[in-house]
């Protein structure tokens, strides 16, 4: 924040932060405990080499995904579990199970949805028009009519949008090249190698040559989407010239009785392309999530990353664009909100290999209740990449006293002919900013609500409206301890 | 309307006592100036009527016809219509004055003919009679704004809400001659709507424009002498030093 510090919030806002993270912490047990399990298949807990051939032969995988999948594990057991950055010693690999189907398409309306899974998504604040796709009602959810109608348009120019298990069965030849070869590997790191090993779910996308798509497409637009896996895949290949924005949604807080989400992203931005990737999402406080998301960016093609982290333990997340081609662009904008006994850990990384290139990153958080936030950053510059520019601001929100926030910026530049700059900012939300707002006739909490809205303005403005108005409740909703 | 009436106040800041002993009535629809010298406590007073949280009142209190506003929290005072234009508006990042009045408006008992499209209306024809670009109506509020662009965004929002009674902390300071008179335009409007007016000031200067009913010095915290405009008229020639020595 630019606005000056006078002093720390007072005694009386401190000691409603914590009752407030109290109620919030109690809502999450109480939540996790009423939520219902409605699996149809669900492998053994822990991972083992059976696990994982189970896990292909329920999905009648070919051959070459089953020997991807076991040579994954291998790197699996052989790779260390990263320690630089948040304690994850609490993470045990062998109490998770991997693998579930859930009762896809039972419900054919809105109406015969049970009351508990109706009653966790309004309480969990999944966005409306994501309920009835979570439910895995099919054809009732009016973006579906549209979709529907768009679709074969899309498909006439050659768009793929399934779900990445149909992907493997229906374009197998795309799948053998894209998918972990070439973005991310799995020999880099142990979540990669375990995703590599159990991965379900998850978006394939391809736009071909010159197509733009002018709305942005949604995970829950997908049709036949298995509502399966903290392990989900997305895929994306925006070829020369096209355009695409896709969104995921808050779907995460289904997967309550895993501990772990470990996602891959893998973006490929060819030529001239341009693609943004959105997603906001909310975790129950018991997960942790470990992602790992990159786009390879080709010459003049531009990558945004526009996210938003609520909830969860621990979040690892730096989403990484490396700017292969020249005249690349990344455009980062990312915010995390850490609430009592969350650690999130997210950033930027950039990778500049190319001249011409040019990143800017923008990274806000909100500490609360004794949460910790850190901003982990790595931008390199490569030799040659003459003329590159990047830009990265990180700007902290504290409204308290107890509450954490970092900032790990690590920068190599090995070029001389470029343009750098970076800002951090920590603001408090001070008591004179408070009282002001509360000299209009706003409460103490819609005072406070107002600066964190404010805050995440520039956040808000990149996310269609709906999303932009979701994450702005449930950011004021965490805060306020309201939940159940 | 009613009268705000301030009774035997006595309150500390920081453990220091600030104001020590003061009565006032601001009557309806009256206009009352309160002038001192730098550190007589002048500011003080108005953040203790909206209940500022670093104020401690350890005697007397305040009303504003049936309410205590000694015992409510600064925006339910807002919300009986008691408003400050503060004499350091705070910046807000990414909130606009837009924004912020029409959540505000929204929390107050608005009369029923009362829509919001139209009072979108209002902010901007206020603003221009304010002689505020455009912009400022849309930027964060008061983030980079120059002194005087602050006073006139704290005018804006007391001539939008439904004010009973105002109070004025030092609006002249930081304006130009020109500004000062789109000002004072304003205070006369809600003057003329029956509001009352504390106005807290340094100098004669605004009164030029607005007539006051009574002119109050204030030293060390107390008031020392009350008298007509008369009275902000001799302040300016011989200043205060003959009241505060006497």
């Amino acid at each position: 924040m630019k606005t000056n510090v006078t002093a720390p919030i007072g005694a009386h806002a401190k000691g409603a932060g914590r009752r407030r993270a109290e109620a919030g912490y109690g809502h999450a047990k109480a939540g996790n405990d009423a939520l219902p399990d409605r699996f149809v298949h669900r492998a053994k807990r822990g991972i083992t080499r059976e696990i994982v051939e189970e896990i292909s032969r329920e999905k009648n995988e070919p051959a070459w995904m089953r020997e991807f999948r076991l040579k994954s594990y291998e790197d699996f057991v052989r790779l260390p579990v990263p320690t630089w950055g948040p304690d994850l010693s609490g993470l045990d690999f062998q109490s998770i199970s991997y693998y579930q189907r859930t009762e896809e398409g039972k419900y054919k309306s809105w109406d015969e949805v049970p009351a508990d899974i109706k009653n966790t998504f309004e309480k969990i604040g999944v966005p409306q028009a994501e309920r009835a796709f979570l439910a895995g009602v099919i054809g009732q959810y009016e973006s579906e009519g549209f979709y529907q109608k768009l679709r074969p348009k899309w498909e006439e120019m050659g768009v793929i949008f399934c779900d990445t298990d149909t992907a493997v069965e229906m374009y197998p030849e795309m799948v053998k090249k894209y998918f972990m070869t070439e973005c991310i590997k799995t020999t880099e790191h142990k979540l990669a190698a375990l995703h590599g090993a159990v991965w379900s779910g998850g978006t394939f996308l391809y736009v071909p040559k010159g197509v733009h798509i002018d709305m942005p497409l949604q995970t829950y637009f997908r049709m036949n989407a298995r509502a399966s896996g903290q392990f989900e895949h997305t895929l994306i290949i925006v070829d020369e010239g096209a355009s695409v924005q896709y969104i995921e949604g808050c779907t995460a807080p289904l997967y309550h009785n895993n501990s772990l989400h470990a996602a891959v992203v893998e973006i490929f931005v060819k030529k001239g392309a341009r693609s943004r990737y959105t997603t906001i999402q909310n975790w129950s406080k018991d997960v942790y999530n470990l992602n790992t998301k990159r786009a390879l960016v080709e010459e003049d093609a531009i990558q945004e990353w526009v996210g938003g982290s609520l909830g969860s333990k621990v979040t690892m997340l730096y989403p990484c664009s490396i700017l292969k081609g020249r005249g690349a662009r990344a455009e980062h904008l990312n915010i995390a909100v850490a609430g009592p006994g969350q650690h999130k850990d997210t950033g930027a990384k950039v990778m500049h290999l190319a001249p011409y290139t040019t990143s800017n990153i923008i990274s806000k958080s909100i500490s609360f209740g004794g949460g910790i936030s850190t901003y982990r950053g790595l931008l390199k510059i490569i030799k040659g990449a003459k003329g590159s520019v990047s830009h990265v601001q990180c700007d902290a929100l504290m409204p308290d006293n107890i509450s954490v926030s970092n900032t790990i910026p690590y920068i190599k530049v090995d070029e001389e002919d470029v343009t750098l700059g970076h800002e951090a900012k920590v603001g408090r939300i001070s008591e004179e900013q408070v009282f002001y707002l509360m000299s209009r006739g706003l409460t103490e909490q819609e005072a406070i609500n107002l600066v964190v809205q404010g805050f995440m303005e520039p956040i808000a403005k990149s996310l269609p409206l709906e999303y932009a108005v979701e994450l702005n409740r449930l950011i004021a909703m965490e805060m306020e301890g309201s939940l159940g | 309307m009613s009268t705000l009436t301030i009774k035997n106040l006595h309150v500390s800041l920081a453990g220091k006592a600030i104001l020590n002993g003061i009565d006032l009535a601001v009557p309806k629809g009256a206009t009352c100036v309160l002038m001192g010298p730098n550190g007589s406590g002048k500011s003080t007073l108005g953040n203790t009527i909206l209940a500022h949280p670093a104020i401690t009142i350890t005697k007397g209190k305040i009303t504003f016809g049936k309410h205590t506003l000694s015992k409510m929290k600064t925006d339910e005072i807002a919300r009986a219509g008691v408003l400050l234009a503060l004499q350091h508006p705070q910046a807000v990042s990414g909130v606009s004055v837009t924004n912020l009045l029409t959540i505000a408006a929204r929390k107050f008992a608005q009369p029923k003919s009362f829509k919001m499209p139209h009072f979108r209306q209002n902010i901007k024809d206020t603003a221009k009679a304010l002689h505020m670009p455009d912009e400022f109506l849309t930027r964060s509020i008061n983030e980079g704004f120059s002194g005087g662009e602050k006073k006139k965004m704290e005018i804006l929002q007391l001539a939008l809400l439904p004010a009973k009674c105002v109070i004025i902390d030092e609006i002249d300071s930081g304006l130009d001659i020109d500004a000062l008179k789109l000002v004072a335009k304003q205070i006369s409007k809600l003057r003329a709507r029956g509001v009352s007016v504390l106005l807290i000031t340094h100098y004669n200067r605004i009164l030029r424009w607005i007539e006051a009913d009574r002119v109050h010095i204030m030293h060390k915290g107390k008031i020392i002498k009350t008298g007509t405009s008369a009275l902000a008229k001799d302040i300016e020639k011989n200043g205060y030093s003959a009241y505060i020595n006497a």
